[in-house]
C-alpha cells in the first residue's frame, strides 16, 4: 500500500472525482455530509430542546403530517387510557396546527450567537415526527442532540488512536529489535483482551458519578486505548519495510534526528493506507459508545447520545408497544453502513490493484 | 590520511560481509573499491556510515573513532553518501528544494531566504538549473536526480564523500556526463570520494588508488597505474580480464582463488595478499 509520489499526485486530484464516479460511495458520502451537518447545528434543526419534556406526550406517535392545499399541517392529539393504563393517542382534525419553517422558539446558543429560530415547528402543539420517548421529548431533537456525541466520539476516538497509533508502530518499526519487541508483546496484550471486556473493565476503574462531560472524555480515552494496538501492528510493519529504503538510509546519514525521520518520510508514506483504516474503524468507535452508554456506563440521562436513546428499548414490551424508540439504532445502522462504503471506496480509489470487479 | 579501518569485520547471522578489512583513504584523492556483486563494498560504506554496527574494528575518521557516540555528529558532518539508484534515494513527497534543505539545516537553523540561496547556488555547482527547484522528483529525469544527490552530499560541506556505484543505473552519456561533474568537483571543492563499483575500466579513469576486495576481504591494493597496468593477484587478474570481456578464456579455479593472509609488497606502494 505504500504508493509513490507520482501517484500521490494525480490522486489528489482524482481522489474525488473517482468518489463521485462510484455511486454507492457519493451516496454515502452525502449521507455523512448531511449527518453531520445536521448534528453539527442540531439547536436550529431540532424543534425543540433535548430535555423538552412534556409529561402529557409521553410515548406519542410519530405525527402524521397532513397537507392542506399545499400547506404541511399536524392535527392536535387526544388521548384515551385503555384498561391496561396505556395511552392511546389519536387525532382530533378540528384542530389543525399548521407547520411553519424558522419558526421562533427555545432559545439556544449556535457559535456563540443567541438565536431563537428553528428550521421547523408548530404553535400550539408539539409536533413529534418521529415520536416521543417516556417523558414526552422528542425522538428526532433528542437525536440530533445525541449525533452530536457518538458522530463526533467516533471522529475524536479514531483520530486519537490513529496518532497513537502511528507514533508507536512508527518508533517500533523504524529502531526494531528490544525496542519492537516490548512494543509488539505490548500491542499482542492489548489486541489478547477481549475489547468489549476491556472497555467495561476501564470504565469499572473510574468512579460512576461524572460529570456529562468528564463521561465523554473517559469515553473518547477508553475507545481510543483499545483501538490504537491494531494500527500500531500495521505502521510497524510499513515502517520495517520503508527504514530499508534508501532515502530513509539518506536521511540517516545527513544525520537527521531519528525522530523527525519517523515524522517526515516514515509515517507519510502510511497515508494511504490510514485514511482507508481511519473510516473503517469508526463504525467501530460510534458502536463502542453506543454499547457504553446502552449499558448505562456511558452518556447519562437527561443528555443524549444514540446509544442511551436505544437503551429505553431494552425491554421487549416497550419495542412491542412503542416501536419507534428503536429509530436512533436506524441512525447509528445508517451511519456504520456509510462510513464502511466509504472506507471501501477510498480504498479502491487509493489502491486499485485491490479493487474487487 | 582522513579515514581508516582497522580489522573491520560485520557479520550478518553468519555471513562474513566484511571479515577484516583494512582500508586507508588518504586526503584529497579519489580512492577506488572495486569488486563484484555480494563482496562486501556496500556494507562497507554502510558501516563507515554507522548504518551496519560493525561486529568487531574499528573505523577513525580522522583520528577520531566514530563508533564513539560523542563523534557522531563529527562523523555525519563529514562523510556523506551517493547512491546506486537516483529514483530510490530521493524521498518521492519531498520537493527538490525540501530534499536539499532538509540537508541544510542538519547543522543548525538557516533563514528560508538564505536556505534558497544556498540551494540554488549547490544546484549551479551541479550543473542543475534552479528552475526544478519546486519540482518532485518524478518529474526530473535519472540525470537530474543523480546531480540532486550529489548536490544533497555537497551541500555541507563534508570531507569525504562516498559514491556507492552512482552511474551504473544510469545510461551510457548521462553517466559520463556525472563522472566528469564528480572530476570537476574533486577539483573544485578539494573532496575526498571512495568510489565503490565494479566497473573496473571507469574506476582506471576515475581513481588515484585502488583497493580490490574478494569475499569480504581486500586482495590487492596500490595506486591506481599499478594495480591495473600489473594486476598480481588471480582474482583482481579476473575481474581486469572480465571487464575486457575475456572470460571465456579465464581459466575457472582463479575465479574461487582463496584469499591468503600473507601481505606482500610486490611494486613500491602495491600490495597483494598471497601464499
Amino acid at each position: 500500500m505504500i504508493i509513490e509520489c507520482g501517484k500521490v499526485l494525480s490522486m489528489k486530484n482524482n481522489l474525488f472525482k473517482e468518489i463521485f464516479k462510484n455511486k454507492l460511495g457519493f451516496m454515502a458520502l452525502l449521507i455523512l455530509c448531511s449527518l453531520y451537518t445536521s448534528v453539527a447545528f442540531a439547536p436550529f434543526f431540532a424543534p425543540y430542546s433535548y430535555d423538552d419534556d412534556d409529561v402529557l406526550s409521553s410515548y406519542a406517535p410519530p405525527t402524521k403530517v397532513h397537507f392542506k392545499g399545499i400547506r404541511p399541517v399536524i392535527y392536535a392529539k387526544d388521548y384515551d387510557v385503555n384498561k391496561y393504563y396505556q395511552r392511546i393517542y389519536r387525532e382530533n382534525e378540528s384542530k389543525v396546527h399548521p407547520i411553519k419553517f424558522f419558526v421562533k422558539g427555545e432559545k439556544y446558543k449556535l457559535l456563540g450567537i443567541e438565536c431563537d429560530r428553528h428550521f421547523f415547528g408548530t404553535e400550539g402543539e408539539k409536533i413529534f415526527l418521529l415520536g416521543a420517548d417516556l417523558k414526552g421529548r422528542d425522538i428526532l431533537s433528542r437525536v440530533l442532540y445525541g449525533g452530536r456525541i457518538s458522530l463526533s466520539i467516533g471522529l475524536i476516538g479514531a483520530a486519537i488512536s490513529l496518532i497513537l497509533g502511528l507514533l508507536v508502530g512508527g518508533v517500533s518499526g523504524y529502531y526494531g529489535g528490544r525496542v519492537d519487541n516490548a512494543i509488539m508483546r505490548l500491542c499482542e496484550m492489548m489486541m489478547m483482551v477481549p475489547s468489549f471486556y476491556l472497555m467495561l473493565a476501564m470504565r469499572a476503574a473510574f468512579p460512576p458519578n461524572l460529570t456529562s462531560t468528564q463521561v465523554y472524555l473517559l469515553i473518547v480515552v477508553i475507545l481510543s486505548f483499545i483501538g490504537w494496538a491494531s494500527t500500531a501492528r500495521i505502521i510497524r510493519g510499513m515502517a520495517i519495510s520503508l527504514r530499508e529504503r534508501e532515502f530513509v538510509v539518506a536521511a540517516k546519514t545527513l544525520g537527521v534526528a531519528d525522530i523527525k525521520i519517523i515524522i517526515r518520510h516514515i509515517l507519510p508514506h502510511t497515508f494511504s493506507y490510514c485514511i482507508v483504516a481511519v473510516f473503517l474503524s469508526i463504525p467501530g468507535y460510534i458502536l463502542g459508545e453506543a454499547a457504553l452508554s446502552l449499558l448505562g456506563l456511558g452518556i447519562q440521562e437527561p443528555q443524549a447520545s444514540w446509544g442511551n436513546l436505544l437503551s429505553s428499548a431494552m425491554g421487549i414490551v416497550n419495542i412491542r408497544l412503542y416501536p419507534w424508540i428503536l429509530i436512533p439504532g436506524l441512525f447509528i445502522l445508517v451511519t456504520v453502513m456509510c462510513f464502511n462504503i466509504l472506507g471501501e471506496t477510498l480504498r479502491d480509489v487509493l489502491d486499485p490493484k485491490r479493487k474487487i470487479v | 590520511m582522513i579515514l581508516r579501518t582497522k580489522k573491520l569485520k560485520v557479520h550478518f547471522k553468519g555471513v562474513k560481509a566484511l571479515d577484516g578489512v583494512d582500508i586507508f583513504l588518504s586526503r584529497g584523492l579519489t580512492t577506488a573499491l572495486a569488486g563484484e556483486s555480494g563482496c562486501g563494498k556496500t556494507t562497507l560504506a554502510r558501516a563507515i556510515l554507522k548504518i551496519h554496527e560493525p561486529t568487531s574494528g574499528k573505523i577513525y575518521l580522522e583520528d577520531k573513532d566514530i563508533a564513539l557516540k560523542e563523534n557522531s555528529v563529527f562523523l555525519h558532518r563529514n562523510v556523506q553518501i551517493v547512491f546506486q539508484n537516483p529514483f530510490l534515494s530521493l524521498d518521492p513527497r519531498f520537493t527538490i528544494f525540501a530534499t536539499l534543505y532538509e540537508a541544510l539545516t542538519v547543522c543548525g537553523k538557516v533563514k528560508k531566504k538564505n536556505a534558497k540561496d544556498a540551494i540554488v547556488k549547490s544546484l549551479e555547482e551541479v550543473e542543475l538549473d534552479s528552475s526544478c527547484i519546486n519540482r518532485y522528483p518524478h518529474q526530473l529525469s535519472g540525470g537530474q536526480l543523480q546531480r540532486v544527490c550529489i548536490a544533497r552530499a555537497i551541500i555541507n560541506r563534508p570531507a569525504l564523500v562516498i559514491l556507492d556505484e552512482p552511474t551504473s543505473s544510469l545510461d551510457v552519456t548521462t553517466a559520463s556526463k556525472i563522472i566528469k561533474l564528480l572530476n570537476r568537483l574533486k577539483q573544485e571543492l578539494k573532496v575526498t570520494f571512495l568510489f565503490i563499483s565494479h566497473d573496473l575500466k571507469l574506476l582506471n579513469k576515475i581513481s588515484d588508488f585502488s583497493f580490490i576486495m574478494h569475499k569480504g576481504k581486500i586482495v590487492e591494493y596500490g595506486p591506481r597505474n599499478l594495480v591495473y597496468s600489473n594486476p598480481m593477484h588471480p582474482y583482481t587478474k579476473m575481474l581486469i580480464d572480465a571487464s575486457n570481456q575475456k572470460l571465456a578464456a579465464m581459466p575457472k579455479e582463479n575465479c574461487e582463488s582463496p584469499c591468503s593472509s600473507i601481505l606482500r609488497e610486490i611494486e613500491p606502494g602495491h600490495f597483494i595478499f598471497c601464499d
